[in-house]
C-alpha cells in the first residue's frame, strides 16, 4: 500500500531503486492499459437516437456556439475575400453590383505587379531581421536571467510594458522621439558624440527603424515564453553533464539548445506570424515611406483597397498572404517535426 | 454623424449642444481620427449602412462617392424651403459651388451633393524678425530657405530653411499644386489626358524637392513629415517659414500653442511665379469640407435639416462665433468685425478669388492621386526616382485608369 505523503513517479524508470514494483506492474502492464475496448458503434434508428441524446449531444451543443462565430467572422469573409478576388470589384462598382467574375485576372496582375514584388521582399526582410534580431536579444536576456531571479523580478514588469503599449500610440511616441533636431533620441546621441541617424529620413533608416521598434516590442512575448522554457528544463541532465566534466557552452550547445527546441520553434512560429501582422507602426510612423521604402504587403494590401479602391486587387493581395504566412508555418512546423525526430 | 476630429472639434461640440438645446434633437458624433476616417466612412457606405445618417466629404473625394453611388443628391432637399430654411446656396462663391457639385457627364452642370462647412487655402507664415519681406515668387522663397539652412550659411539662426508635408498623404500632393500650379503646370488638359509630367510641372517638382535632395535645406526625414512635424520644426524655430492653411493662425498667432514663435510671425499669400505683363502668379491651393447624406440612412430629412442650418448663414455665424475660424460663406469672410477676431479670413478672402481646387470632375481623381502620386512623389524625395520619371509614370498610370473607366 502506498503511505499518502509519500511522492511517488508516475514512471516506473522514475522510482527509486528500493521502490517495489508491484505485481502486474512493467512494460507489459503499461502496454495492456493501451488495450482499449473499441467503441461500439451505434446501429439502427435506436443507436442513432441514442448519440443525438444525453451526454452525447452535450459536447456538440458545447462547441456550436464557438464553431458558429468561427464561421461567421473567418469562413465567410475568408470565402467572401476568396470571390472578391476573382471579380473586377471596385468602389465604383460595389454598392451596384455591376462587377464581372474575371477568373485569376487580379492575380495575373499581381504577379507582373513590381510593386508587389517590392512590398514581398520588403515584408521578408522585416520579418527576418524582426524574428531574428528579437529572438537573439529575448533569448540572451532569458539565459541571463534564468539564474538571476532577483534581477529577474526587478527587469520583469519594465519588460511588459511595450507588450501592453497599443500599437498606434506606440508608433506616435517613437515618432515623437526620433523626429530630427526635435527627438531626444538624436539629441542624446550627440551629447555623447555620438552619430545622430535620420531615423525616419534616408533609406535605409526607415526601415531599420520599424525592426527595431518591432524588436522592441515583442522581446518580453519571446523573452518570458523563453524564459518560462527554461525554468521548467530537467536538472538531472545538467548535472550529470557537469560531473562528466561539460563546460557551460557544452551543456548550451547539447543540452539547453536541444531540450529547448520544441519551445523555440513554437516561439518562432507565433512571433513570425505576428511579425506578417504588422501595420499600425509602420502606417503612422512613415506611411510606407520613403518612396515604398517602408510598405510591408499589409500596408499595400491597405494601398490597393483604401486608396486605389481596387477591392478585388486587394482581395488578390490577401490571398498571396494567406499562401505565403502558411507556406512559411508550414516550413518552420515541417522543421520542428524534423528536429523532434533527429 | 461621422466627421474625423479637427480644428472644428472644439466649436463644432458646441453648435451640437446649442442645436439639441434649441430643436430638442440630439446629433451623435462618431469622431474617428483622421488617419482611420476615410477607411471607416468608406467601409461603411460600401456596406450600405444605415447610420450615420450624415457623412462628410472634401471636393477631392465627393465626386468618387457621388460617381459610385455613395452619397445622396441634395437637389430636391435644398429646394424645399421647410427643410432648407433660410440656406442661402447662391452666397457660395461659384468655385465653392462647384466642388460641392458633381455630374456624370464631364463639363455637365452638377448636382449638389453637399453643404460646404470648411473653405482652407493656403497662406504662408514667416518669423518677422528673420525675414524682413516675405517672397513673392518661388525664386525668393527658394533663396530664403537656403540663407536659413545652416549647412549652407553658418551664421543662419534656424536649423534647415524649409520644411514640408511628404507624408503619403494628401496634403503632400496640395502643397506641390501649388507650385506647380504658379509654374504653369497642370494636372490634366481639358481633354482629361495626363499632363502632370509636362515641362512646367517637372521643373516644379525638381525646385520644391530640391531643397532638400539638392540643398539639404529640408530636414532629413522630410519623407515622414505630416503637418504635426511641419508645425513643430516652425513652432521651435527649426524652420523660419512654412507654406501652410491660412486658418493655421490660430495655431501660430496663439502664444499657448506657439510661445517661442508667435509675437514673431506674420503670414500672407503665397509666393507665386513671375506670370505675363511682370504680375505674379499666385495659385494657393483651395480645399472645402462639406456635410452630405448617406443614401442609405432613416432620417433624411433631420439630417438634412441639421446640415442645412448649422451650414447656413446663421448657423454658421454662430459656429463661427463659437470658434470655427475656415467658413465658406463670403458674407462671413468679408465681415470686419470677425476679421479682427480671426486674420486669417483676409487671407482666404483674397486667396479663394485667385486659388484653385484639385479636380473635381472625374471620379477617378482621389484614385490616381492617393494611388497612384503620392507614392510617386514620395519615391522622388527618396531619390530612388528622378521627378521626370516619377511624373512620367504617374501620367501612364492615370491614362491606364482613365482608360479603362472609358474616358
Amino acid at each position: 500500500m502506498q503511505r499518502l505523503g509519500k511522492r511517488t513517479s508516475p514512471h516506473p524508470a522514475k522510482r527509486g531503486n528500493d521502490d517495489p514494483v508491484p505485481e502486474g506492474e512493467g512494460i507489459a502492464a503499461l502496454v495492456k492499459v493501451r488495450e482499449v475496448s473499441p467503441p461500439v458503434l451505434p446501429t439502427g434508428r435506436l443507436a442513432l437516437g441514442r448519440v443525438w441524446s444525453g451526454e452525447r449531444l452535450f459536447p456538440y451543443l458545447m462547441v456550436a456556439p464557438a464553431t458558429a462565430i468561427l464561421l461567421l467572422f473567418t469562413l465567410y469573409p475568408t470565402l467572401f475575400n476568396l470571390n472578391a478576388s476573382l471579380r473586377d470589384i471596385s468602389v465604383y462598382n460595389f454598392t451596384s453590383g455591376a462587377h464581372r467574375f474575371i477568373g485569376l485576372r487580379n492575380y495575373e496582375v499581381l504577379w507582373r505587379s513590381a510593386e508587389f514584388w517590392a512590398a514581398t521582399g520588403a515584408t521578408m526582410l522585416y520579418v527576418v531581421a524582426s524574428v531574428t534580431i528579437g529572438f537573439l536579444v529575448a533569448f540572451g536576456l532569458a539565459l541571463v536571467l534564468q539564474h538571476t531571479p532577483g534581477l529577474r523580478t526587478l527587469v520583469s514588469p519594465f519588460l511588459l510594458v511595450p507588450l501592453m503599449a497599443t500599437p498606434a500610440v506606440v508608433a506616435l511616441a517613437w515618432n515623437q522621439m526620433l523626429v530630427s533636431e526635435l527627438g531626444v533620441v538624436n539629441y542624446l546621441l550627440a551629447q555623447f558624440g555620438l552619430p545622430t541617424p535620420p531615423w525616419l529620413g534616408a533609406t535605409p533608416w526607415p526601415l531599420v527603424t520599424v525592426v527595431l521598434i518591432d524588436v522592441w516590442q515583442h522581446i518580453p512575448f519571446m523573452f518570458f515564453v523563453l524564459l518560462a522554457g527554461l525554468t521548467v528544463l530537467p536538472d538531472e541532465p545538467f548535472e550529470a553533464a557537469a560531473i562528466d566534466g561539460a563546460g557551460a557552452w557544452d551543456a548550451f550547445r547539447y543540452l539547453t539548445l536541444p531540450l529547448l527546441q520544441p519551445v523555440i520553434m513554437v516561439t518562432l512560429i507565433f512571433r513570425t506570424m505576428n511579425a506578417f501582422t504588422s501595420f499600425d507602426v509602420i502606417y503612422v510612423l512613415t506611411g510606407g515611406a520613403p518612396g515604398t521604402g517602408t510598405e510591408i504587403l499589409n500596408l499595400f494590401l491597405y494601398r490597393k483597397a483604401f486608396k486605389a479602391f481596387e477591392i478585388g486587387q486587394a482581395g488578390a493581395v490577401a490571398v498571396a498572404m494567406v499562401i505565403l504566412t502558411a507556406l512559411i508555418g508550414v516550413a518552420l512546423i515541417r522543421l520542428m517535426q524534423r528536429e523532434e525526430t533527429v | 454623424m461621422i466627421l474625423f476630429d479637427g480644428g472644428w472639434t472644439p466649436s463644432l461640440k458646441i453648435m451640437l449642444e446649442k442645436y439639441k438645446a434649441d430643436q430638442g434633437v440630439e446629433v451623435v458624433w462618431d469622431a474617428p481620427p483622421l488617419s482611420g476616417f476615410y477607411q471607416k466612412q468608406l467601409s461603411l457606405m460600401l456596406a450600405k449602412e444605415r447610420t450615420p445618417d450624415i457623412i462628410s466629404s472634401n471636393d477631392t473625394i465627393l465626386s468618387q462617392y457621388a460617381g459610385s453611388g455613395l452619397i445622396e443628391p441634395l437637389g430636391e432637399l435644398l429646394a424645399d424651403k421647410s427643410l432648407a430654411g433660410e440656406y442661402n446656396w447662391d452666397e457660395l462663391a461659384e468655385r465653392t459651388r462647384t466642388a460641392a457639385s458633381w455630374s456624370k457627364e464631364l463639363g455637365q452642370q452638377g448636382g449638389v451633393y453637399g453643404l460646404p462647412f470648411e473653405l482652407a487655402t493656403w497662406g504662408y507664415f514667416y518669423r518677422s524678425d528673420l525675414i524682413e519681406k516675405p517672397p513673392e515668387t518661388f525664386a525668393e522663397y527658394l533663396e530664403i530657405s537656403k540663407k536659413f539652412t545652416r549647412s549652407i550659411n553658418p551664421s543662419s539662426p534656424t536649423q534647415f530653411g524649409a520644411a514640408a508635408h511628404a507624408k503619403q498623404l494628401p496634403p503632400q500632393y496640395k502643397e506641390w499644386y501649388a507650385w506647380m500650379w504658379a509654374y504653369g503646370g497642370e494636372l490634366f488638359d481639358d481633354k482629361l489626358n495626363p499632363t502632370m509630367n509636362g515641362p512646367e510641372a517637372v521643373k516644379s517638382l525638381e525646385a520644391f524637392y530640391g531643397l532638400l535632395l539638392e540643398h539639404k535645406a529640408m530636414p532629413p526625414d522630410t519623407a515622414t513629415y505630416s503637418d504635426t512635424e511641419k508645425s513643430a520644426a516652425f513652432q521651435n524655430e527649426v524652420v523660419p517659414h512654412v507654406m501652410h492653411w491660412a486658418h493655421q493662425w490660430s495655431v501660430y498667432g496663439d502664444k499657448e500653442k506657439s510661445p517661442k514663435i508667435a509675437d514673431k510671425v506674420k503670414f500672407t499669400m503665397v509666393p507665386g511665379m513671375p506670370g505675363p505683363g511682370g504680375q505674379v502668379r499666385r495659385v494657393p491651393y483651395a480645399q472645402q469640407w462639406m456635410f452630405g447624406l448617406n443614401p442609405n440612412g432613416q432620417n433624411k430629412k433631420e439630417a438634412f435639416k441639421f446640415i442645412a442650418w448649422l451650414t447656413g448663414p446663421v448657423g454658421m455665424r454662430a459656429w463661427v462665433e463659437a470658434g470655427w475660424n475656415s467658413p465658406p460663406r463670403p458674407s462671413l469672410l468679408g465681415d470686419a468685425q470677425l476679421k479682427a477676431k480671426h486674420p486669417s479670413f483676409a487671407v482666404t478672402d483674397e486667396a479663394i478669388k485667385i486659388g484653385r481646387y484639385g479636380p473635381t470632375f472625374f471620379k477617378e481623381y482621389a484614385q490616381i492621386a492617393d494611388s497612384k502620386l503620392l507614392p510617386a512623389l514620395s519615391q522622388v524625395l527618396a531619390g530612388s526616382q528622378t521627378s521626370k520619371q516619377a511624373l512620367d509614370s504617374v501620367a501612364a498610370d492615370a491614362r491606364e485608369i482613365l482608360t479603362s473607366a472609358g474616358y
